[in-house]
């Protein structure tokens, strides 16, 4: 599944939520606007039929059908928004013919109505199956919608039942004398209410878009800068660029995150300072565990020779500037070859090589080093003896609690050091054991061996020296 | 510390579930049916009957079919004064038709009210009641108007005006028992103790 932005979740929520919501708001309020249209019509209805039947109950009882008849006739006009209907129960309209006279004339055993000679017109046939329901047992009251020349109408159909007191002159033989038929226009209440449903529906919409807008800015503005803003700043904090700062003046939860942000990259930039006065052997044990252990490694010193009488010449700050372009040339080849500074002693500088092809790249830097002479105006003259070693050694943290640092002790440093000590400026001596290791090189070549007496050693040890790239053009 | 910020869909699916739930609930008590009624006694047959007249002959509503009708204790304890005869709350009246008729009443349908030789009643093709509940919102007149299926026993209260507006010719002079001469208000009971001899 695709990864939404935060953005486009809130705005998911943001809009679901308010269409769920508005959208029930406006279903409920048009179906309540429809309701009570209908309710009202259907109540007008009713009450109208209810009329209409208490009106032929009372023509009837009396006697006066034809009242009735004329009453009828009188309503069949009474506006164009409501039309009033009576059949017979078998369908046919009331008062069309002489035959519910004649019943009547036949029950009361006497002539109590002329027959007519004149009979409004025929009405059409009622609507089926509502006619039937409201006509058939039990009887029951009947509302439905009609069309008819394109208008719209709300029909009832009112079952006029035989009463008890009805039967002397209807006979008792049925139970539903006829059916009233009363029609009202609901063509303009229709359009009315369609347009109220595309209102509700248009304002429902327009609100929702609108309060969409305003809550997914107000919520982009106090939750999704803040957040894009602290992203921004760690994204350049992964890149080493430690300048930036979340700017969010606020007191709420975010605000506090981004103060704690804001410290979290100044301490990341200390330390990222300090992991400059550091060795990377040191950075590394600080990720994966301080304990000491014995490893393989090469060592590579060099000390600038004359360095002593050098600063008896010259001032403080020339030597310092002198001695730091120095060093800092020295180590920028020795971390090119791989190797790492364990620490600066004075004008002398302990590098420590390790992998299988250790011996060989703390020679090639041995060698740049010394190729350095080249320039050697730029360092006002300064150059440097080297010493290379290799073998066993502890490597851990030294020192104390308070203070401590992560080197390497062992034979091989003691014979790097003296190796050291015992080259002349430009020169790099190198150990039988490291020579073993690169003597099949060749790009390498060596002079020797010579026997050295070296401090702390009982007897002579084989050593190498390392031949520059002129000198080997030369041999 | 790693901190594992859980991005889940609980929230918006909880409103989603609340508002489902609230339609759903909304929905529901809207199309709640009336609970089942019950206000017709088990054992209503051996209620006293109101009447000794025969009532078999042709009337709207039921045609020629066979009608008995009882009434419970309550009923009797009617008072007749000078505003007319009323029955007394939880008056019981119900009406069994139990003779096949003709025509387009309610009852027609197969004779199974034939007695047997022995006097014994046969099943009712239908029940009808009316009981008195003035303040009861399906009241029609002061009485709530029922039919009972025979078969399952199940009731339900007629909520069209065909069995009230009937029994309203109850309350004038009508064509029944003693036709009831002088309109007295009989509370829509058309064979009242005691007022079944037909009028001279």
């Amino acid at each position: 599944m695709a990864q939404l932005s935060l953005s486009a979740k809130i705005n998911a929520i943001v809009v679901s939520t308010l269409a769920l919501g508005l959208g029930a708001v406006a279903v409920a309020y048009t179906a309540s606007v429809v309701r009570a249209r209908q309710e009202l019509t259907s109540d007008a209805l009713n009450r109208e039929a209810e009329i209409l039947y208490s009106s032929i109950e009372n023509f009837m009882m009396v006697g006066e059908a034809p009242v009735a008849i004329r009453f009828f006739s009188d309503l069949r006009n009474v506006g164009e928004g409501l039309q009033v209907g009576l059949y017979r129960r078998d369908g046919m309209g009331a008062f069309i013919d002489n035959e519910t006279i004649e019943t009547v004339n036949l029950n009361l055993m006497r002539p109590r109505f002329a027959p007519k000679s004149a009979f409004p017109e025929r009405v059409r046939e009622p609507e089926r199956p509502y006619f039937d329901a409201a006509a058939g047992m039990p009887p029951e009251t009947v509302q439905f919608r009609w069309e008819e020349g394109g208008r719209s109408y709300e029909r009832l159909y009112r079952p006029l039942l035989n009463l008890p007191k009805c039967t002397a002159c209807h006979g008792s033989d049925h139970t539903v004398r006829g059916v009233i038929d009363l029609r009202t226009d609901v063509t303009q209440f229709l359009a009315a209410q369609r347009s109220v449903v595309a209102f509700s529906a248009g304002g429902a919409a327009a609100l929702l878009a609108a309060l969409a807008a305003l809550i997914t800015r107000f919520i982009h503005t106090i939750v999704v800068r803040p957040v894009r803003s602290i992203g921004k700043v760690c994204g350049a904090v992964t890149s080493g660029d430690f300048t930036g700062r979340v700017e969010v003046a606020r007191r709420d939860e975010l605000g506090t995150l981004a103060e704690t942000v804001n410290r979290m990259v100044e301490g990341l930039y200390e330390r990222y300072e300090l992991t400059k006065y550091v060795s990377r052997g040191t950075l590394s044990s600080i990720a994966g565990g301080q304990e000491p252990k014995r490893v393989q490694r090469t060592l590579l010193f060099s000390d600038v020779r004359g360095f002593t009488s050098y600063t008896e010449r010259h001032g403080a700050d020339a030597i310092v500037g002198v001695l730091n372009k120095l060093l800092d040339a020295q180590a920028g080849i020795i971390q090119a070859h791989g190797g790492d500074i364990d620490k600066f002693v004075g004008d002398e500088v302990v590098a420590v090589f390790s992998g299988d092809d250790a011996p060989y790249r703390a020679c090639q830097a041995a060698l740049d080093i010394a190729a350095l002479s080249s320039r050697a105006a730029e360092f006002d003259g300064l150059m440097v003896g080297m010493g290379i070693a290799s073998g066993s050694v502890v490597q851990g943290m030294v020192g104390s609690k308070r203070r401590a640092d992560f080197t390497v002790i062992g034979d091989p440093v003691n014979i790097a050091a003296r190796l050291c000590s015992a080259a002349k400026a430009g020169q790099t001596l190198v150990c039988d054991c490291s020579y073993d290791a690169v003597k099949d090189r060749p790009e390498l070549s060596f002079s020797g061996p010579y026997k050295a007496r070296l401090k702390g050693k009982a007897e002579a040890q084989r050593v190498y020296l390392l031949k520059a790239a002129d000198e080997r053009r030369e041999a | 510390m790693l901190v594992q910020t859980r991005r889940s869909a609980g929230p918006a699916l909880g409103l989603f579930a609340c508002m489902t739930a609230l339609l759903a609930a909304l929905g529901a008590s809207c199309s709640r049916q009336d609970a089942t009624i019950d206000l017709v006694a088990v054992g209503y047959a051996s209620w006293r009957p109101t009447t000794e007249v025969v009532l078999d002959y042709e009337i709207p509503g039921h045609m020629d079919s066979l009608r008995r009708i009882v009434m419970n204790e309550t009923g009797f304890q009617f008072k007749e004064g000078p505003a007319g005869v009323s029955f007394p709350e939880g008056t019981v009246i119900v009406k069994e038709i139990l003779l096949a008729g003709s025509g387009d009443g309610y009852g027609a349908g197969p004779a199974y009210g034939v007695g047997g030789a022995d006097g014994s009643r046969g099943r009712p093709n239908m029940i009808t009641a009316m009981v008195k509940a003035k303040d009861d919102p399906r009241a029609q007149g002061g009485w709530i108007w029922l039919m009972k299926d025979p078969e399952s026993g199940m009731e339900s209260v007629v909520g069209q005006d065909l069995c009230y507006r009937c029994h309203l010719n109850a309350n004038e002079a009508y064509p029944y028992a003693d036709g009831n001469p002088a309109g007295q208000f009989r509370d829509f009971v058309f064979f009242v103790p005691g007022k079944d001899e037909p009028a001279p």
